[in-house]
C-alpha cells in the first residue's frame, strides 16, 4: 500500500517534470500501447489528450502517418524504438519522416528510447524522447541538394539537358513532379523538362499536355508567373480548383489521377526578364509545400536560369564559371552594426582561370560571422564546392556558431564529396563591441591594424577537406576603436611583379601600418593601388580582400573636427 | 614577363622514380608537374620520390597535388616519399596542416 502511494507521488512528480520539457515525450507500455504523452508530444502525435491517448490503438494512431526512414523505406510499428526495446532489442536512435495523411504536414524526429525497469530488472515502460530535426533535416538536405544542383551545373554546355538533369534531381527528394518550362516570345511555353518519381506517371502527364491551351492564361499558374514573374504558392490544391481548371470530364479526371495535393511555381529570371518556369508538384507524398520551400525553390531556380543565359549568351564554359561565381558573392556589404566593413573581389585574369576566392557575412545571434576562402581548382567544379562551403557555413552556425566548429562542419561536409575538394578559410565572429573569436583553416592570418603598427593575429589551422589530422585553434581578441581586421585570401600576396617577383606579406603589412584611423573603404582603395601599381600581366590566381574596421575611433572626431576646418591644433 | 624558370628532372628505374622540381610551384606550373609524375606511374612502380628542396615558392594548388597524390597512392598500392623543401616553403605546408599529413621523410637514401 504505502509503495504504491510512493509510487502514485514519484509519478506525479515525474509528470510535472516532463509537462514542462519542450521535448516531446512518449511512454509506451509492455502492451505496446502509449500510457502518457507530454503536452508536446500529444501535439506532435495530433490527440487532444492522454485519455484519448491511452484508449487509441497504438497502431491506428501511427496509421495516420506515412512514416518512412531517411532513405525513404517505409516503417511500421514495430520499427520504433520504443516498440523494440519491449521487444527486449537494443535499438539504435531513429531518423523518422512522418507525413501527415490529411495535412501533409511534414515532421522529421529522432527518436532515442530508454527502458524503465522494476526492481527485478524487467522492463516496465518504453520512454522515448522525439526531437524535432525537421528544420535542421531540411537544412541539410537543401546545402548538399544546392551542392548537387552546382555540380550539374557544371557537367553540360547543353543547357536543355541541364534543366532536365535539375528536374530530375528534385524527384522525389523535393516533390513528386518536377517540370521546367520557357517561355517562348509569342506568350507560350516550351516544356523543356518534366520528371516524376513513378514512370506511369510521367505517361498521364503526356496525355494532359494535349489539354494545354497554345496561350498561357496570364492570370494563372506559368502564365501569372510569366506576366508577373513573382513566384506563386499553393499550400493546397483543393478539388473544385481542379474542377474549374478542367475543360472536360477527361481532363478532370486526368488533374485527379495526377493527384496534386500542393504546388509552387517559380519564375526562372535573368537579369532583363523571365525566361521560363520551375514547377513543383506534391501528389503521392502528401506533402505540402509552405514558404521555405517555396523560397528553396527560388534558389534553384536561379541557378538553373544563370546557367540557360550564360550558355545562350555564351556557350562557354568560362562564362557560367564567371556568372555564378558573381552570383556566390554577397551582393553588397551588409551594415554591421558598430564596424564599417568594405571588401575587394578581382577574378583572375585569364579565361577558364576563374577560380574560388569568396568572402559571406552573416548575422549570429547579435554577432556576425564572416567567412573568406579560397577553393582550390578551376572553374564551375570550383563554384560548385564554393556553394557547398558557403551554405554549409551557414548551416552550421545555426547548431554551433564558434567559428572553429563552422570550420569543421564545412571540413566535414567536403569530405563526403566523391573527389577530393579543398578550401583553404577563415571564420570570424565579431560582436558590436569589438570582441572577436577567429579560426583558421590553412588560410593565410588576417592583419590586425593598430595604433603604431600593422601585424598578423590568430593562430594556423588545418587545410579543409581531405587530411585526416586536423586541428582549428580559436584566437580571441578585443579591438579598440579605430583598430582594423584585414581578411585576404593568398592571391594577394601572391601577386607577381617584374621579373616574377611576388608582392609578399612584406609589402602588405607595409601598406597598412600606417591605415589606423582610416575608412575601410580608404584602406581598399590604396590596396587597389598598390597591387595595380606593382603586378605584370594577368594574375593566375583570384584575389579577396575583407576589411573590418571597430568604429567610433577617437581619430575619426579628430577628422570630422579637422575637416570642419576647427582641429587643426589638435593633430599632435 | 621574365619569370624563374620552373624546372622537373625525372629519374627513374624500372620499380621507383624520382622527380625533382626546381622554381616556383603554382597555378602555372603544377599542370606541367602533374603531366610529368602522370608518366612516371606505371604498374610496375613501387616508389615515388618528390624531392621538393629547389622549391622557392609553394601555392594551394601545389598543396593540392601533394594531396592528391598521396590519396592516390594509398588507392594504388605505392610508395609517396617527399624530400622536405627549404625552411621558407616548408612553412606553407606547416602552417595548413599538410605536412603533418603527408610522407616526407628527411632524405633520399632512406629506403
Amino acid at each position: 500500500m504505502r509503495g504504491e502511494t510512493e509510487r502514485a507521488i514519484r509519478d506525479q512528480r515525474l509528470s510535472v517534470i516532463l509537462d514542462a520539457l519542450a521535448e516531446a515525450v512518449t511512454i509506451r507500455a509492455p502492451n505496446n500501447h502509449l500510457v502518457y504523452a507530454n503536452p508536446a508530444a500529444l501535439e506532435r502525435l495530433g490527440v487532444a489528450s492522454s485519455k484519448e491517448l491511452r484508449e487509441a490503438d497504438p497502431r491506428e494512431l501511427m496509421s495516420s502517418w506515412e512514416t518512412t526512414d531517411e532513405h525513404g523505406h517505409e516503417l511500421a510499428m514495430d520499427d520504433l524504438p520504443s516498440v523494440q526495446l519491449l521487444r527486449g532489442e537494443q535499438p539504435e536512435p531513429l531518423l523518422l519522416r512522418a507525413v501527415n495523411r490529411e495535412s501533409g504536414e511534414e515532421q522529421w524526429s529522432l527518436l532515442k528510447a530508454t527502458a524503465v525497469r522494476d526492481e527485478a530488472g524487467a522492463i516496465e515502460a518504453a520512454v522515448t524522447i522525439i526531437e524535432d530535426v525537421t528544420q535542421r533535416r531540411r537544412a541539410t538536405l537543401r546545402i548538399e541538394f544546392l551542392a548537387r544542383v552546382g555540380d550539374v551545373l557544371a557537367s553540360s554546355m547543353d543547357y536543355e539537358q541541364t534543366l532536365r538533369n535539375v528536374a530530375g534531381l528534385a524527384v522525389p527528394l523535393l516533390a513528386d513532379w518536377c517540370a521546367v518550362d520557357l517561355f517562348t516570345e509569342e506568350g507560350g511555353r516550351e516544356p523543356v523538362a518534366i520528371a516524376h518519381a513513378d514512370e506511369d506517371k510521367l505517361r498521364t502527364a503526356a496525355r494532359l499536355r494535349a489539354y494545354e491551351p497554345d496561350r498561357l492564361d496570364p492570370d494563372r499558374g506559368l502564365g501569372l508567373v510569366q506576366r508577373t514573374g513573382e513566384a506563386q504558392l499553393y499550400t493546397e490544391i483543393p478539388d473544385e480548383l481542379l474542377a474549374a481548371a478542367a475543360v472536360d470530364e477527361e481532363h478532370l479526371r486526368l488533374l485527379r489521377e495526377v493527384g496534386m495535393r500542393s504546388a509552387l511555381v517559380v519564375p526562372l529570371r535573368t537579369r532583363e526578364r523571365t525566361i521560363g518556369a520551375l514547377t513543383m508538384v506534391s501528389s503521392d507524398s502528401g506533402r505540402r509545400f509552405d514558404r521555405g520551400d517555396l523560397e528553396f525553390a527560388e534558389q534553384i531556380a536561379a541557378r538553373a536560369a544563370l546557367a540557360v543565359e550564360s550558355a545562350r549568351l555564351y556557350s562557354e564554359r568560362s562564362e557560367i564559371a564567371r556568372t555564378l561565381q558573381s552570383s556566390l558573392m554577397p551582393d553588397a556589404i551588409p551594415q554591421i552594426a558598430g564596424w564599417d566593413v568594405a571588401a575587394l573581389y578581382r577574378p583572375a585574369g585569364e579565361e577558364n582561370r576563374v577560380g574560388g576566392d569568396f568572402y559571406d557575412f552573416w548575422e549570429v545571434d547579435g554577432d556576425w560571422l564572416m567567412m573568406i576562402g579560397d577553393v582550390t581548382g578551376k572553374g564551375v567544379a570550383a563554384a560548385a564546392v564554393t556553394s557547398l562551403v558557403r551554405y554549409t557555413a551557414r548551416a552550421a552556425s545555426e547548431y554551433d556558431a564558434r567559428p572553429a566548429q563552422v570550420l569543421a562542419r564545412v571540413d566535414a561536409a567536403l569530405r563526403r564529396r566523391p573527389s577530393i575538394s579543398l578550401c583553404t578559410a577563415l571564420c570570424l565572429r565579431i560582436s558590436p563591441g569589438g570582441a572577436a573569436t577567429l579560426a583558421v583553416g590553412g588560410h593565410p592570418l588576417p592583419i590586425r591594424i593598430g595604433e603604431n603598427e600593422a601585424a598578423e593575429v590568430g593562430e594556423h589551422g588545418t587545410l579543409l577537406g581531405a587530411l585526416a589530422r586536423t586541428r582549428w585553434p580559436e584566437t580571441k581578441l578585443e579591438l579598440r576603436p579605430g583598430e582594423t581586421l584585414v581578411a585576404f585570401t593568398d592571391g594577394v600576396t601572391d601577386t607577381v611583379g617584374t621579373g616574377g617577383e611576388r608582392w609578399g606579406a612584406t609589402r602588405l603589412n607595409a601598406a597598412l601600418a600606417q591605415a589606423h584611423g582610416q575608412t575601410a573603404a580608404s584602406i581598399r582603395e590604396r590596396l587597389v593601388a598598390e597591387l595595380e601599381a606593382f603586378e605584370v600581366g594577368a594574375q593566375a590566381d583570384d584575389t579577396a580582400v575583407v576589411i573590418m574596421r571597430l568604429a567610433g575611433a577617437p581619430r575619426d572626431d579628430r577628422e570630422a573636427l579637422r575637416y570642419a576646418g576647427v582641429g587643426a591644433a589638435q593633430s599632435g | 614577363m621574365p619569370r624563374t624558370p620552373f624546372e622537373i628532372n625525372v629519374v627513374r628505374d624500372r620499380e621507383s622514380a624520382t622527380v625533382t622540381l626546381a622554381g616556383e610551384l603554382d597555378i602555372a606550373t603544377v599542370p606541367r608537374v602533374e603531366e610529368a609524375i602522370e608518366a612516371t606511374l606505371t604498374d610496375e612502380l613501387q616508389v615515388l620520390t618528390v624531392d621538393l628542396s629547389g622549391l622557392g615558392f609553394v601555392d594551394s594548388s601545389g598543396l593540392r597535388l601533394f594531396i592528391v597524390l598521396d590519396q592516390r597512392a594509398a588507392e594504388q598500392g605505392w610508395e609517396l616519399r617527399l624530400l622536405r623543401p627549404d625552411a621558407q616553403v616548408l612553412t606553407v605546408f606547416q602552417v595548413s596542416g599538410v605536412e603533418e599529413n603527408l610522407p616526407f621523410i628527411e632524405d633520399a637514401s632512406v629506403t
